[in-house]
């Protein structure tokens, strides 16, 4: 019977994907729509407001 | 009265110490600083905008300060209180939404929305209902960031027409007299018609007496002066020296354009007098999370480059009257300080 070893490396294709996983979150970035002026998104029926900040907004 | 007397010749010292380290920079300090007041207050709110008329001996500025049910507050640059609050936020007949930018000319305020198509002129020496003048405009085919007049029978406005041009001139009447200037994405694919609007957004101001105009888009390094004469719009100088660089993303039937890495926060707000443009100025990258700048750049109104203005401290909103420029600045703890530094004898470069 093989005992399962905690110890024991991942292979090498799980390391790849989690490795390209982390890269991926890595590349996130978070913006905010600040404020009451200009607008940051647009479509036929909706209008978002704001300045595109790469801050959060005050 | 003498008390007066030496207060404005204190001021004129000081202006005449503004430290010159080349022939086109100014490095301001405190020193120079010759008014500085407290903005945060109970009748005060997050501060969006600063308006001035740029004439000489005026001392009325309005802030865009949305709090309890008005936008803007008008001031004496000198003191601390608001004279009066306006610009009633709802739908009804004088009302604007929440958010609407306006143009300071010596004694009105127009406002604009392109929500509800509506440009309200405030009469700033009797603000009251019965004084504030509406006009409802539609442009087929425009989106607009900025509404300026250009005098009583016709309006310039920035922002995106017919897919292709920056700027349009157009009547009372809805009638679109000219337009001109491609915007600098017109025959880029990847914008779609939101998409295009969206990438030119910026601030537009005009010369106080001339019908001469100078208009920036945000993220950019990009500033065009022209003026309007006999139906048309002359360019006086376009400055493309660094589009902005946008990604853009629909989803949702929602469009928006998405800042790149190497995208600059670049022009930020500006201001103008009878002899110079003040442009608020970072080349921070956008990504910083930047949006106050401690350098302004001065041209003249043939476009061209006067000199750098480096003030003691990042301001998030200019604006100038006379010879002084007024810039917001925010402290640390989130208080926002309004100060008037003199600029006079603004060098040239050679």
């Amino acid at each position: 019977m093989q005992m399962y070893h905690p110890t024991a490396s991942f292979s090498d294709l799980t390391v790849r994907n989690v490795e390209a996983l982390a890269q991926e979150e890595d590349n996130v970035i978070d913006l905010w729509c600040c404020g009451n002026t200009d607008k940051c998104a647009m479509g036929e029926k909706v209008v978002i407001i704001g300045k595109m900040s790469a801050k959060p907004c005050k | 009265m003498k008390y007066c007397l030496f207060l404005e010749f204190m001021a004129c010292m000081l202006c005449a110490c503004t430290r010159s380290v080349s022939t086109n920079d100014i490095i301001l300090s405190d020193e120079n600083c010759v008014v500085e007041l407290s903005l945060s207050g109970d009748d005060s709110g997050l501060i969006e905008g600063l308006y001035a008329s740029g004439s000489k001996n005026a001392t009325k500025i309005v802030l865009l300060d949305f709090h309890n049910g008005k936008s803007f507050s008008l001031r004496d640059f000198r003191k601390q209180d608001a004279l009066i609050r306006f610009g009633e936020i709802g739908h009804g007949e004088k009302e604007i939404p929440l958010g609407c930018t306006g143009y300071m000319c010596d004694s009105s305020f127009v406002v604009f929305s392109d929500e509800t198509h509506c440009i309200v002129t405030y009469d700033l020496n009797h603000i009251d209902l019965e004084n504030t003048n509406v006009h409802r405009y539609d442009i087929e085919n425009a989106q607009f960031c900025q509404i300026i007049p250009v005098d009583s029978n016709r309006y310039v406005g920035m922002g995106v027409y017919a897919d292709e041009y920056q700027y349009v001139l157009f009547d009372k009447n809805d009638n679109v007299v000219t337009s001109a200037f491609r915007v600098y994405n017109y025959n880029d694919s990847h914008f779609n018609t939101f998409h295009k609007f969206l990438s030119n957004q910026g601030r537009m101001e005009k010369h106080p007496k001339q019908n001469k105009f100078v208009a920036f888009i945000y993220n950019s390094k990009n500033i065009d002066f022209f003026e309007i004469a006999n139906d048309s719009i002359h360019r006086i100088s376009s400055q493309r020296e660094q589009s902005p660089n946008y990604e853009c993303v629909t989803r949702n039937g929602l469009s928006r354009v998405l800042p790149s890495d190497n995208s600059i926060v670049g022009y930020i707000d500006l201001c103008t007098t009878d002899d110079y443009v003040y442009v608020l100025y970072s080349e921070s990258e956008f990504m910083s999370g930047t949006d106050s700048s401690d350098i302004v750049l001065v041209y003249d109104w043939d476009g061209e480059l006067c000199s750098r203005v480096k003030m003691p401290q990042p301001a998030c909103y200019i604006a100038a009257l006379d010879d002084q420029l007024l810039a917001v600045v925010e402290t640390a703890t989130g208080e926002y300080i309004l100060k008037g530094y003199c600029v006079r004898n603004v060098p040239h470069i050679n």
